[in-house]
């Protein structure tokens, strides 16, 4: 039987039961599947925030010895200035110390500006980052010795952590005197001060880029 | 499921139309019943009665039956031939058989066993296709949807299964209603003639022995067609019922070629599923054979494509009522499996809710009952260890001068102008300015690789400035004392390379030489300039 010759009339009916029917079962499918993916979807979330909230009540022993092992080494790391705020006041000060104990003729100080330095040597990451900040020390001295008595005393007493990055010794007069106030010897030393301190407490500049 | 289905279609509701000399009647099969006929004379009236009958009743599937004289039967062959070819063949055939008539049909019988070995067909056709067309033309005005329009000899083929008759040559003689007596012959179960013969007026004294010439009339015209096979007798089943089935028992005798067997009409009644299928004393197949068909109809036998149409689509249109529900059901069940999914999955997050809240409370717990600290233990362990991968790379000039300190014990005639260093990760650089070029806080810091691991070495590298005092001028005894001097600094294992940048006399070839060959003391100076690379990871970190 051709299309054209259907009598639609005798049709009509089961088209419209057809149709209505289709229409209804896509309607039942999409609301079902709508309903499934948002409740599958929420019931993944649930999922996640349980194996979270899971973890981490499990970390919590971990938390604690964590916490047992390290906080008393982070106190007395933060006393000894190495954790924290740097201390440049108490530089300052040992400097002073150390210049009036050894009898230094002379001795000038620059600090520069703290920085986030990118380092060359391994560091773990995370909430907290080592800032660098660079000290020159010109220093006139009787002895030569008198460059490591003063390195000396300000690794022994100044709080924080300090790296020699560089030092030129020469004499600065052609024949020894003997007056201590006199200066025999000029130094100039490049210092790097190191204080670990969590990234939001300091107001550091970006990372600086070493040039290789 | 099938016996459902089965039970399900013996319930549907549908009609056959008994269509005989002057008139036709119409039974209504539904829920396993069947109705007493409305009949309807073939002339104005009753057709349009018919037709009124048609336009009231509800559009069930209408079953036409033909029991008429003018259907003819013919046996005969054509070539065994397969597909298009035969169905050429058999329309030339039928053609040429029957001229003028629409109504045609051709069974196949049998496969002859001699000669060409021809394909026997039994040719069937309605010679006066008119008698059909009042009923017909008001069925298509109407839009009823006509199943076909079947044989009744075809129909009543299905008898012998139902009987049961087994026998070879087998005449089934009925009366119907329409005053005839319908015999038809099977052979081993194949049609192969039928006859409708006009009875005289009802009475039993005439009606049985008419029957009995009857048959005896057509037992000849076979033995003449050679259908009977000799010395099988013919078999003859009336179906019949009341006083006329009483007196075809005493008064039909069997002889030695032909076998009577009456046959109740009502003991088929069990076999059928109904409860009866005669009318008081009345002896008619009618109803039988409405039954049959209505029962288990054969395909549609010489009705056109145009006049089953609205069976067709009445099929369409069932298949898609079909099609939607199903449609449907399958939907609605998918939708209510995902549902149910979907709440199981609600309860379940429910409980997922509880423990996740019982974990965070625990660990709330547990937290409160930690000092307040500025990050927790895992970000504390990495501030300690950065404070000591700081220190560990730190460095010193301790080392460094310790190495000089003890070059210099051994030559007392050297005298320092000038030391730098610097630190570095290649022995090979440092430079001679060391603090000079690396003061001013944008200048450029010392030129370190990155680290891959904690072993890498770090070096501080010396530049070492000096003299020779006193000195005599004697040239080959410096360059020997500063080359000795480079030596003693190689001996050192804590020192990787030493560079010779300057000795006290240039005698290369390359350059310019002057000077003063007296031997007047204090002419000329012994300067030199020594690199010294001092490996001091390690003792950076004793520093």
């Amino acid at each position: 039987m051709k299309l054209s010759e259907v009598d639609w009339s005798v049709l009509r009916r089961p088209v419209v039961v057809l149709g209505c029917s289709v229409a209804l079962a896509v309607a039942f499918v999409a609301s079902a599947g709508y309903y499934s993916n948002g409740v599958t979807h929420r019931h993944a979330m649930q999922e996640g925030r349980l194996s979270s909230a899971r973890t981490r009540y499990l970390a919590l022993d971990d938390e604690k010895r964590l916490i047992q092992e390290y906080y008393p080494q982070y106190e007395e790391l933060g006393q000894q200035g190495r954790i924290g705020k740097e201390q440049r006041l108490n530089w300052i000060e040992t400097l002073r110390q150390a210049a009036s104990r050894l009898k230094l003729p002379s001795l000038r100080y620059e600090i520069g500006p703290q920085t986030e330095p990118t380092l060359d040597f391994p560091v773990p990451t995370g909430q907290f980052a080592l800032f660098e900040s660079e000290m020159i020390l010109d220093i006139g001295l009787f002895h030569e010795e008198d460059l490591l008595r003063l390195l000396g005393e300000l690794r022994k007493r100044a709080a924080g952590l300090f790296s020699v990055r560089g030092c030129r010794l020469e004499p600065s007069v052609k024949e020894i005197q003997t007056d201590p106030s006199q200066a025999n010897f000029q130094a100039r030393c490049t210092l790097s001060w190191y204080v670990v301190n969590l990234r939001t407490d300091t107001g550091a500049r970006p990372a600086r880029r070493r040039i290789r | 499921m099938i016996s459902s289905l089965t039970s399900r279609y013996r319930l549907a509701r549908r009609r056959v139309l008994l269509v005989g000399g002057g008139g036709a009647g119409l039974f209504r099969f539904e829920r396993g019943r069947i109705s007493d006929p409305l009949l309807f004379a073939t002339d104005e009236v009753g057709v349009g009665g018919f037709g009124e009958y048609l336009r009231l009743a509800p559009p069930d599937p209408l079953y036409i039956l033909v029991d008429l004289v003018e259907e003819d039967f013919r046996l005969d062959t054509v070539p065994h031939v397969y597909g298009k070819d035969r169905e050429a063949v058999l329309e030339t055939k039928t053609a040429r058989l029957f001229r003028d008539s629409r109504y045609t049909q051709a069974i196949f019988q049998e496969r002859e066993t001699q000669g060409r070995r021809d394909d026997l067909y039994l040719f069937t056709s309605l010679m006066r296709p008119e008698v059909l067309d009042p009923w017909v033309s008001q069925l298509a005005r109407l839009k009823v949807p006509v199943a076909g329009i079947f044989s009744l000899p075809m129909v009543s083929r299905s008898l012998l299964r139902r009987i049961p008759i087994t026998a070879e040559n087998v005449l089934l003689v009925t009366l119907q209603s329409r005053g005839g007596l319908r015999q038809t012959f099977f052979d081993g179960g194949r049609l192969k003639v039928s006859r409708l013969a006009a009875m005289p007026r009802m009475e039993h004294r005439r009606v049985v022995p008419y029957v009995i010439q009857e048959v005896e009339r057509v037992r000849r015209y076979l033995n003449s067609l050679r259908l009977l096979g000799r010395g099988n007798p013919l078999e003859v089943y009336v179906l019949t019922h009341g006083s006329v089935l009483e007196d075809l028992e005493r008064q039909a005798r069997d002889g030695p070629t032909t076998r009577f067997t009456m046959v109740e009409i009502d003991s088929l009644s069990q076999k059928l599923g109904i409860e009866s299928l005669t009318n008081r004393d009345q002896p008619y197949g009618d109803r039988l054979f409405a039954l049959l068909l209505a029962l288990d109809p054969p395909a549609n036998y010489y009705a056109s494509s145009e006049e089953t149409r609205y069976f067709t689509l009445r099929k369409a249109g069932n298949a898609m009522t079909a099609a939607g529900v199903l449609t449907l059901v399958a939907g609605a069940g998918w939708s209510a499996i995902e549902f149910a999914k979907g709440f199981d999955r609600q309860l379940e997050m429910a409980t997922l809710a509880k423990q996740t809240a019982f974990y965070e409370h625990r660990y709330e717990r547990g937290k409160a009952r930690l000092p307040n600290l500025p990050a927790d233990g895992r970000n504390i362990r990495e501030a300690v260890e950065l404070v000591a991968a700081a220190g560990a790379y730190r460095q010193a000039p301790g080392p460094v001068l310790t190495v000089v300190s003890r070059a210099l014990d051994e030559f007392p005639e050297i005298r320092l102008d000038a030391l730098a260093w610097e630190s570095s990760d290649r022995p090979g650089r440092g430079n001679t300015g060391a603090a000079g070029n690396a003061g001013r806080f944008r200048g450029a810091p010392p030129r370190r690789e990155p680290a891959t691991d904690n072993t890498r070495p770090y070096y501080q590298i010396v530049n070492i400035k000096g003299h020779l005092a006193p000195f005599d001028g004697n040239y080959r005894l410096a360059l020997e004392r500063v080359n000795r001097f480079a030596d003693v600094f190689r001996e050192m294992p804590e020192v990787d390379q030493v560079t010779i940048l300057k000795r006290p006399l240039d005698i290369s070839s390359r350059e310019r030489l002057s000077g003063v060959a007296s031997l007047t003391p204090g002419v000329g100076e012994a300067l030199f300039e020594l690199r010294v690379a001092v490996r001091t990871v390690g003792e950076a970190l004793r520093s």
